[in-house]
């Protein structure tokens, strides 16, 4: 099992290092590992007596060491350690991203963490909910990132935050004191400052030895004694499709749905709860075959057709899937032309993408964009940036990137169909033309009147300030796939629809709040080769 | 809560906030202040800050009294943060130290279990002798403790001391606790009693038999294994997959027991089961391994939507446990794919895997991949690209049909002539291919046009594999080259700078042909290879020829030489003697299965290569030392590592062969090259000695 744990930075600089097996001097194993890093090299590197297992996420590497005596240790349980306890400082630190400053801001914080977490190489629990009751230091934010954070989670989903912090606003109401400084942070900063100071009357307390009792349950997961004033319990079902076709030839390398249910508990008590899901009422083979459940799960109870689980308090994943798709099922969206004109005779080049829909109609996407690439285009014509390109689109804007090369087709809202709803969205770009040019430089040169002043920026030359270095650097892959992102809120790929949600609490006998929500996002893997 | 009571309360804290604040900049005559403070508050900011100093790599040994004075605390945040400052400085103040250990045995009785834990957990870690003669009740009573959770922590506390100190560890006796640990109740201490057997296991197999306390818990085991936490089950499978069962009844009954964990989220868990399943499947009925196999299936599909390092891992576990059940994820190819952004080491695997799983009689299937393959030999990063285009011959080799074979080298083709810089990679390609199917003359010829058609061949092949399979090739099919002559004479100017491939394809390419090039050009290499070149194969090699020419029947027995035939091609890719399989099946999900080499085998290459390598990472270690000694003048952890030595070598730990390495350089470096560091060293800690025995009456007075 791993000897010692540090946290890197990008310049290998450990920002924090966790001694597990009383190793002396841990700085050199940290430079050997400095010495032997190579960045495109496998995640598992051995170098004298040490096996280095790193795992980079963000802008940080998680390392483990493990001395190469240790023949036994498994390799797996250590890299998804590192991964769970990436999570978990994500969970406690409150941000979707980990940087540097964060955690040397934090280091009390993560020390402890690393305490709770991991005894001697052998992992405890990872539970974040169960974690929040051992370890309660405050977590130590610059404001602005606070701020900026907030900021960037509203520009994201406005709607969904809204309605979030009005349910979260209740929530608070209703919380138990184990439970007000980890909300606390979560809302807003004015409410921070003004609530601090109940805080600090109630939040620090000795720590409730009847903690140390939840780990060894076998229920690992909740502790007793929780209590909300309004039960609630949120599903989420988001299902990402990955995409992938090679459109000139028609052949579709990738169908796959990986779908999760995200939950988010606030029950009160030892709640029981019972999930139906069509897909394994219907006993759907590969439904079954390829789920992966949460730790709370009784695994037994799947035969019953039923998901029984206690849940964990506060947000937790239910259940991971992944679905192939038949390859002539029609992907959501789907690029249904995509066509390059060149008329040579008028000096044009025009790019035509018509895309349809395959969901059902009374839902639509929300924030499609389509990304069309261009490098291929101008590496096979001679495009002339001076004069202006045209871009026409039945709906939304198109954006044109000139440093890397595609164009944004940013649609929005799209409504769904069976192929009849289609947009499209034409560009035309100038080619450049000799004659015209001479002439031009003729005329100039001739001409006594000043060269005609233009507007807006001079495209060509910062083309070409940004592509003078790579103009041997052939065309990858990647910069041939028309690639979509959307999200269609209120639809499920696969299908997949939660029949009931029960939720029993034998002694408490509450009344509880249900919520099921589907979702359907592009993968990042959303792709069109053309 | 009452009203008035709250009142009271805010009162109180009011009050106390006029205690001063630590400031942020962490002065350490501030912190002392601060810690000596009549403020409970104020005291423990300024233990925060200390801790936060420390793990800055700021020096605040020198505060370790004080610290250390605020151990006895009702507040558990508080003890907590002085334990961990405690764990740091343990080393470098050992006298101090005791101290300590009163209170560590009294927190080990307090009512509060997580304080008898905390007391426990740190007591057993701390690298101080005299430390740890005093844990013998507190261990022995934590692991009788009436709390699961003390006990849980309490054997884990056992490997703990077992790794400091063997010696000591056995005469306790606490072994014998720590084995009947795994018949207790609780299912998370059977977990972690298991896991600290295993680690004490894998110190020294002599100390517990574990197989067999793993054969006479099997039952626990798997009664245990659904009542506790994701990583206690990996554990516990990790020990079920150590036991061989009776029969197929039993082995069958295993694989039930565990098989719904195959859809556990966590990927480890996932892992460790379908390493049990694995041990038991050869004994199962042959009805029932349909069933399993598709479980299995699944749940190794499962693991390749996982971040991309535990996807390398699964790839690598994948390709051990095709070559035993090839034809497990025969339908599973799609999986495999390479994504445009995974990173090059997953993508290397896959296609490894890939060309492996692939179902050598489905003609369709093969297409696909082909295809694949080609498309992928198209990208930019270099290493996939060779990777793909050497899948490309391994796939068309496992296939086999002639058909599909031209059909591997019209791609390859098409590759070369889109890409320039891809002629290395397919010409050993397309050499392969021609060694499979000898006898094609439409291949032969294909790829010959070709080769004859690159102007200068030795500037345009860079490898030395490449160079030596086109020399080959010209060789063999002499006919079918323009200016052979020309193109050997280029080759043969460069004869003693190419690696040693080359020169003995060129060596044999030169004899095979003397009777159609000049005598001069046979002269010249065979003088060249005996007299110039260091490989003394090479040289042997061009002896023996030259002896061969020089008989008197030379021409039959060249021919002869020559001419024998090399047995075809078959198959392009590696495999593991069943022997090797077999130990790796056993070791799945360990470093083994990453690097394919058995424990073992790489236990014997461990000792050897530090045998050889001695010399030079003494010289490394020593000028690290230096480093060390020069930039820390006062870093107390290396300064003692004089005081740990005897102790750790005695221990016989491996794992601290290389410190031991590093102490004893340190100790004739100290006598010798840094005497005048050593004394500045040594007026710095006669110092720190004056303060700290004042400090250490402080604290006597304490207690």
């Amino acid at each position: 099992m791993s000897s010692c744990i540090y946290i890197l930075d990008e310049n290998l600089e450990p920002l924090i290092s966790k001694n597990i097996k009383s190793i002396p001097n841990l700085r050199y194993i940290a430079q050997l590992f400095k010495r032997v890093y190579e960045p495109a090299s496998p995640p598992i590197t051995t170098s004298l007596n040490w096996h280095f297992i790193r795992i980079k996420r963000d802008s940080l590497i998680f390392l483990s060491a493990v001395h190469t005596s240790d023949y036994d240790c498994d390799i797996m349980c250590v890299i998804s350690f590192l991964d769970q306890f990436h999570l978990l400082l994500k969970k406690f630190l409150e941000t979707p991203v980990l940087d540097r400053n964060m955690i040397l801001d934090n280091v009390l914080l993560i020390m402890e963490l690393f305490e709770e977490t991991i005894d001697f190489g052998i992992v405890q629990s990872t539970e974040s909910s169960i974690l929040k009751d051992y370890v309660r230091i405050k977590i130590n934010m610059p404001d602005s990132t606070i701020i900026n954070q907030l900021r960037d989670a509203s520009a994201k989903d406005s709607e969904e935050s809204d309605n979030e912090a009005k349910k979260k606003s209740k929530r608070v109401s209703g919380m138990p004191d184990l439970y007000k400084y980890l909300q606390i942070s979560k809302s807003t900063n004015e409410k921070k400052t003004s609530t601090k100071d109940t805080f600090d009357e109630e939040g620090v307390d000795t720590y409730n030895s009847f903690i140390a009792n939840t780990t060894v349950m076998p229920i690992s997961w909740r502790t007793k004694g929780i209590h909300y004033g309004k039960n609630e319990f949120f599903l989420d079902v988001i299902e990402r499709v990955q995409y992938f076709m090679d459109f000139e030839q028609g052949i579709i390398r990738t169908n796959l749905i990986h779908g999760q249910i995200f939950c988010k508990s606030y029950l009160s008590g030892m709640p029981k709860l019972k999930i139906a899901i069509n897909k394994l009422l219907k006993r759907d083979a590969q439904f079954i075959s390829n789920s992966k459940f949460h730790q709370c799960v009784s695994l037994e109870s799947l035969n019953e057709k039923e998901i029984q689980f206690i849940p964990p308090d506060g947000d937790f994943v239910l259940c991971k899937y992944e679905l192939k798709r038949h390859v002539n099922d029609p992907p959501m969206l789907k690029l249904s032309s995509y066509e390059v004109k060149a008329k040579i005779k008028k000096y044009k080049v025009q790019i035509l993408v018509t895309i349809e829909t395959h969901f059902k109609g009374q839902n639509s996407t929300s924030g499609l964009s389509v990304k069309v690439p261009l490098s291929q285009i101008f590496k096979d014509y001679e495009i002339d940036l001076r004069k202006p390109a045209r871009f026409k689109s039945s709906t939304g804007n198109v954006l044109f990137n000139l440093s890397e090369d595609f164009l944004l087709w940013e649609v929005g809202a799209m409504k769904g169909g069976h192929g009849e709803t289609k947009l499209s969205m034409t560009a035309e770009f100038a080619l450049f033309n000799k004659e015209e040019y001479e002439k031009e430089v003729e005329e100039l040169r001739n001409s006594m009147n000043p060269p005609p002043i233009r507007e807006g920026p001079k495209l060509e030359e910062l083309y070409k300030q940004i592509h003078e270095d790579d103009v041997s650097k052939t065309i990858s892959l990647a910069s041939n796939l028309v690639t979509m992102r959307f999200e269609v809120p209120y639809c499920t790929c696969s299908g997949l629809k939660v029949e009931y949600l029960k939720i029993e609490e034998e002694q408490l006998q509450y009344q509880s709040f249900p919520w099921v929500r589907y979702k359907t996002v592009s993968d990042e893997e959303y792709a069109y080769l053309v | 809560m009452a009203p008035l009571n709250k009142k009271i309360q805010k009162f109180l804290k009011d009050s106390i906030r006029v205690a001063p604040k630590i400031s942020k900049k962490g002065e350490l005559a501030e912190l002392r202040n601060g810690l000596v403070s009549p403020y409970p508050q104020t005291r423990k900011d300024a233990i925060k800050k200390t801790i936060q100093q420390m793990t800055l790599g700021k020096d605040v040994s020198s505060l370790f009294p004080d610290v250390l004075k605020n151990i006895a605390t009702n507040d558990v945040e508080q003890k907590k943060l002085v334990y961990l400052y405690v764990m740091n400085y343990a080393e470098s103040h050992p006298e101090l130290c005791i101290l300590a250990v009163n209170t560590f045995v009294t927190d080990a009785q307090d009512p509060n279990p997580l304080i008898r834990c905390m007391s426990i957990r740190t007591m057993s870690m701390v690298r101080v002798d005299k430390i740890l003669e005093y844990v013998e009740i507190p261990l022995r009573r934590t692991l009788q403790d009436d709390n699961p959770y003390v006990r849980k922590t309490a054997v884990i506390c056992v490997a703990k001391l077992f790794q400091l100190n063997q010696e000591l560890c056995i005469e306790l006796g606490v072994l014998e606790d720590l084995v009947s640990a795994l018949d207790d109740s609780n299912p998370m201490v059977v977990a972690n009693a298991t896991a600290a057997l295993t680690e004490i296991h894998g110190v020294d197999p002599s100390v517990v038999s574990l197989p067999k306390l793993i054969n006479s818990h099997v039952s626990q085991f798997l009664l245990a294994l659904n009542e506790c936490t994701e990583w206690a089950r990996i554990t516990i499978l990790g020990a079920l997959a150590d036991y061989s069962a009776k029969d197929s009844l039993e082995a069958q009954d295993i694989i039930d027991r565990v098989s719904a964990h195959l859809q556990h989220v966590n990927p480890a868990v996932v892992l460790a089961t379908i390493k049990v399943i694995i041990r038991n499947l050869p004994q199962i009925q042959q009805q029932n391994f349909k069933a399993i196999s598709l479980k299995l299936s699944s749940a190794l599909v499962s693991i390749m939507s996982t971040p991309p390092e535990m996807q390398y891992v699964a790839l690598k576990n994948i390709r051990i446990i095709l070559e035993k059940y090839p034809e497990l994820l025969v339908k599973e190819l799609r999986i495999f794919y390479v994504k445009f952004n995974d990173p090059l080491y997953v993508k290397l695997e896959k296609i490894d895997i890939m060309v492996r799983l692939v179902d050598a009689t489905n003609l369709k299937q093969c297409n696909l991949l082909l295809t694949e393959l080609k498309e992928y030999a198209m990208e930019f990063e270099p290493e996939f690209v060779s990777k793909s285009i050497q899948g490309i011959t391994q796939l068309a080799i496992k296939y086999s049909g002639e058909k599909f074979v031209s059909k591997a080298l019209d791609d390859l083709l098409e590759l070369v002539d889109r890409t320039e810089n891809l002629k290395d990679d397919c010409c050993i390609a397309m050499c392969d291919l021609l060694r499979h199917c000898p006898t094609n003359e439409k291949i032969a010829s294909d790829i010959c046009a070709l080769l004859n058609s690159w102007a200068v061949p030795e500037s345009s092949l860079i490898s030395d594999a490449a160079k030596c399979n086109y020399i080959w090739l010209m060789g063999h099919y002499p006919e079918k080259f323009t200016d052979l002559e020309g193109k050997l004479d280029q080759m043969i100017e460069n004869f003693v700078q190419e690696e040693c491939m080359t020169q003995a394809s060129i060596l044999m390419t030169v004899v095979r042909l003397h009777t159609q090039l000049p005598g001069s050009t046979l002269q010249n290499v065979l003088e060249m290879a005996t007299t110039s070149v260091n490989e003394i194969d090479i040289r042997d090699m061009a002896m023996i020829y030259w002896r061969c020419l020089s008989m008197p029947n030379s021409d039959t027995l060249v021919d002869q030489l020559c001419k024998s035939v090399a047995p075809i091609f078959e198959n392009a890719l590696d495999n593991f003697s069943t022997e090797t399989l077999e130990k790796l099946l056993n070791e799945l999900s360990t470093i083994s299965s990453i690097y394919f080499r058995p424990q073992s085998v790489r236990a014997k290459r461990y000792v050897l290569r530090q045998n050889i390598v001695r010399g030079k990472r003494m010289d490394e270690l020593k000028d690290m030392a230096k480093n060390e000694i020069a930039k820390n003048m006062n870093d107390d952890v290396l300064l003692d590592f004089g005081d740990d030595e005897p102790k750790t070598s005695s221990s016989g730990n491996v794992s601290s062969n290389l410190l031991d390495d590093l102490d004893d350089i340190f100790g004739f470096n100290s006598t010798g090259a840094t005497t005048s560091s050593e004394t500045k060293d040594m007026q710095s800690s006669t110092n720190k000695m004056n303060t700290s025995t004042t400090n250490t009456q402080d604290l006597l007075n304490l207690f």
